[in-house]
């Protein structure tokens, strides 16, 4: 898509992230299925990820953030947009999420803290 | 523990437990009263004739002006009025009748204050009311006759519906406070305007209350109903673990075996619990087949060819059986299929006649429930306290909170409690209920035409029996009430001010004597408490505000009485001499519509026991699927997908029932993310983690372990199903943050 065009600035920030790709089962002390990967960019609606493992388009997983130059850790909901190979070796695959504003999720203070990047 | 004995006393006021003892207590059911108390006041508070002098009759206007400029409202409004008129070396004096009436009422409040009190913040505003009530008392026949004024009404609901109210409640509370600010403002407005329409501001109070009641109820039902799926999951969680490690006692299996069977199929039981109950047919069966299972895996040397026939059967049979009952792994066609591939390469083994490691599977432990039936301690002080009753607590972390009993959980011994708007704030086992109790620091606040009542508590009717009394002395002798009094148009004179009804003490004896005779509620010695007139000193206060202010109540025992009928006029109500009590209208402020409600939702959860209609709608059901289920899993797992994806392109068929009551739908839906709901409303039962709930276009998203969505619903559509008993809170912790934080500490270290 071109630059113009977006709705929201894209910023290349690299950020350690985590992402809940597969819950536990009701009732389960177990923690499911995490995966640990980096952002490529992020904008105030989305962001892209380079990680191991394929992603189910459409799924919409917990995605765990911390911005570089913040100490906090922003807690996320999103929405797999498209996963595609990457030309990493050791992770093969990028993804793009699209942000969610779920209640109980950090979403408003993630868009106040990239707006603040943006300027 | 006597402070809770359901017989009503007065603590502090008299000693008359014994003439008590055997009597009807008083109830909202009896108000409003069939007679004046006229007399019983005169008889009571009123100085002998004679005593005294009255050579400077004080007019009725110049006695109304006196009481409109009451600004000292914890005084008496008969110490107020002398006090002003001692200030003003005013001569005159009120009449008899009037220093007797306006004694009464000062003791009636007093009585009501104490008995009933409300937090100091509103405590204020109603005493605002209470030179307004003098006036009426003294001008207004109606006021003589508990529960037929206006005014009487306006108190009672007043202290219905505030009798949780607390500053901590903030914003919450901030509008009851100001509905009663305005409506004692409205009301004393009648010092300037006679013609002010006390019953509008009644029922306009009353009309705002019951709003607020109903939203309140609202909230109260969900707490009530998040419990009863709380209790109903943990009861099928212990039922689900009795029954399978009955099974894994009697046989070994292999490890992994043991794995699934304390992991999905766990799960599953649970699931099928939830559903269809321990009684249901289909448990019976999972039970059954989880057994089988087991019975299956069993070494097969030295067995005969029969049971070898029998487990060739078993094996091509069980996996089928088993993936009717793998609820938890419906949306997961690929988990059932490894499950199903387990069970049948440990088969596959079996009749290959190579050995199995069969192993004692330990049994499953139940975690977290609180289903303990363990010696309880004496619960004798429960037995009086139902749903709806109010209490102050005497909490540790935020001192004396309000909070009313909305739900007794039996099965798991909890107690929940909730504020003003139905808001959750405390949940306690019955034992620590009791120990809070025995240490006094829970008090039973009591609501229910509770001013009415107290003007008949300070002439002494305090049972049933004297009120009938009462009723019946006055029966054949007093005419009815005649219409409304037209207060814009009062006499000048006191000797013309009070319609007298006849005198009835004097004629009955039977009725003056057992009040006379014998200690009661009120003050017998009136005199005693009022200041001495006769000497020019300032008033005293007659009631220590500073017990009222605390707004905490006095240690006193009593029933919860029940909400008052809706206002009649005397010229409406006959003298119900004979007559039953008639139940009550509810005005939901008191126990009856929570109790009603909590039975309700205990009736329709019956924890793990679903109603007929249910279970014989879902049997019929489950049925009619069997042969689809049987044979093409994979297959209904997507048409399970597309059923969910035809619901969630059909908005319509949300937007069609978002009106449940007929009005728009305020609640909020306080789930937190990631907990697990069990939808019930479709063919099939779904499971699904919450992942989204937008606030904005007010919407959940449910998603499957992986992430994939199961369902969006609106918030209505969400109530809706809630209200109907078709979801299932199923677990509610998330710690997806922990998890994180977890997974962060172990990458920060070295």
């Amino acid at each position: 898509m071109p630059e113009q065009r977006r709705q929201h600035l894209r910023l290349p920030i690299e950020s350690t992230t985590c992402i809940k790709m597969l819950s536990s089962r009701v009732g389960q002390s177990e923690s499911g299925k995490k995966v640990i990967c980096k952002t490529l960019n992020v904008s105030r609606g989305g962001l892209q990820v380079i990680l191991a493992e394929e992603l189910a388009v459409g799924a919409i997983l917990n995605i765990d953030v911390t911005l570089p130059g913040t100490d906090s850790i922003l807690s996320l909901a999103g929405e797999v947009r498209w996963c595609l190979p990457s030309k990493v070796d050791n992770c093969p695959w990028m993804a793009g999420f699209q942000l969610l504003n779920a209640d109980n999720s950090d979403f408003d203070q993630w868009a106040v803290l990239i707006a603040s990047m943006e300027s | 523990m006597a402070a809770y004995s359901p017989v009503l006393t007065l603590g502090g006021i008299t000693g008359n437990d014994c003439r008590e003892a055997g009597l009807l207590k008083l109830g909202a059911e009896h108000v409003p009263f069939p007679c004046s108390l006229r007399e019983l006041v005169l008889d009571r508070y009123g100085e002998p004739p004679g005593v005294g002098s009255n050579a400077h009759p004080m007019r009725v206007d110049e006695l109304l002006e006196y009481l409109r400029k009451i600004d000292n409202f914890s005084l008496s409004p008969w110490v107020a009025v002398m006090g002003q008129t001692e200030a003003l070396g005013d001569p005159a004096t009120p009449s008899r009748e009037q220093v007797a009436i306006l004694r009464w009422l000062g003791k009636a409040m007093e009585i009501w204050e104490k008995q009933f009190p409300l937090e100091a913040r509103i405590a204020n505003q109603v005493r605002r009311l209470k030179p307004l009530s003098a006036a009426f008392a003294v001008t207004d026949p109606w006021f003589m006759q508990p529960g037929a004024h206006p005014l009487h009404q306006l108190l009672d609901i007043i202290q219905a519906r505030a009798i949780g109210w607390q500053a901590r409640l903030d914003r919450v509370g901030a509008v009851l406070e100001q509905q009663i600010t305005r409506a004692v403002d409205d009301s004393r407005k009648w010092f300037d305007n006679k013609s002010v329409d006390l019953s509008g501001i009644c029922a306009e109070f009353s009309a705002a209350a019951e709003r607020d009641q109903a939203r309140a109820q609202r909230m109260v039902q969900r707490v009530v109903e998040a419990e009863a799926g709380k209790v109903k999951t943990t009861a099928a969680k212990q039922e689900a673990a009795r029954m399978i490690n009955a099974a894994l006692a009697n046989y070994p299996a292999p490890e992994e075996i043991g794995e699934f069977i304390k992991g999905p199929w766990y799960t599953s039981a649970q699931l099928l619990l939830l559903k269809f109950g321990p009684e249901s047919e289909q448990w019976q069966k999972m039970s059954e087949t989880t057994a089988t299972l087991l019975d299956s895996l069993q070494s097969m040397e030295d067995v005969d060819d029969a049971r070898r026939q029998h487990i060739f059967a078993l094996v091509t049979q069980l996996p089928k059986e088993m993936r009717r009952w793998l609820l938890s792994l419906h949306h997961d066609t690929e988990a059932v299929n490894e499950a199903m591939g387990l069970v049948e390469f440990t088969h596959l083994k079996i009749l290959r006649r190579q050995a199995l490691d069969l192993k004692v599977i330990e049994p499953i432990v139940v975690e977290g429930d609180h289903l303990i039936m363990g010696e309880a301690r004496n619960q004798g002080p429960l037995k009086d306290w139902e749903e709806g009753q109010w209490f102050s607590v005497d909490t540790e972390s935020d001192g004396n909170v309000r909070m009313q009993l909305v739900l007794k959980v039996e099965q798991s011994q909890q107690l929940l409690f909730t504020n003003l708007a139905g808001i959750k704030v405390l949940q306690l086992s019955f034992n620590e209920f009791i120990r809070l109790a025995e240490q006094k620091k829970v008090k039973p606040l009591a609501s229910g035409a509770s001013f009415s009542l107290c003007l008949a508590y300070a002439v002494g009717i305090d049972s049933v029996e004297i009120l009938d009394s009462l009723a019946s002395a006055l029966a054949d002798n007093e005419p009815m009430p005649p219409p409304g009094t037209d207060f814009s148009d009062l006499p000048d004179s006191a000797s013309e001010e009070m319609p007298e009804p006849p005198a009835v003490q004097e004629n009955e004896p039977e009725l003056t004597l057992p009040l006379d005779s014998e200690a009661t509620i009120a003050s017998t010695e009136p005199a005693e408490e009022e200041p001495d007139l006769t000497e020019a000193t300032s008033p005293e206060p007659e009631l220590k505000t500073e017990a009222a202010s605390t707004g905490e109540p006095e240690e006193f025992e009593m029933d919860l009485p029940v909400a008052p009928e809706p206002p009649l006029r005397p010229e409406q109500e006959n003298l119900r001499l004979h007559e039953s009590p008639q139940p009550a209208r509810k005005l939901n402020t008191s126990s009856g519509t929570l109790f009603d409600q909590a039975q309700e939702i205990k009736a329709r959860g019956g924890y793990l026991h679903p109603t007929p209609l249910e279970s014989e709608d879902f049997t019929q059901r489950i049925d009619d699927q069997h042969p689809q289920h049987d044979s093409q899993v994979d297959e209904e797992a997507g048409d399970d997908k597309a059923y969910l994806v035809e619901r969630l392109d059909h908005p319509a068929r949300d937007s069609e029932e978002l009106s449940v009551h007929g009005e728009l739908d305020e609640r909020e839906i306080n789930l937190p993310m990631g907990a697990w709901l069990g939808f019930h409303d479709g063919e099939m039962p779904l499971m699904a983690k919450l992942a989204v709930h937008d606030t904005e276009e007010d919407y959940f998203i449910f998603v499957n372990r992986k992430g994939v969505k199961m369902r969006q619903i609106s918030r209505l559509k969400l109530l809706q199903l809630i209200d109907n008993g078709m979801v299932d809170i199923l677990q509610t912790n998330s710690n997806f943050r922990n998890e994180v934080t977890e997974v962060r500490k172990n990458l920060d270290k070295p």
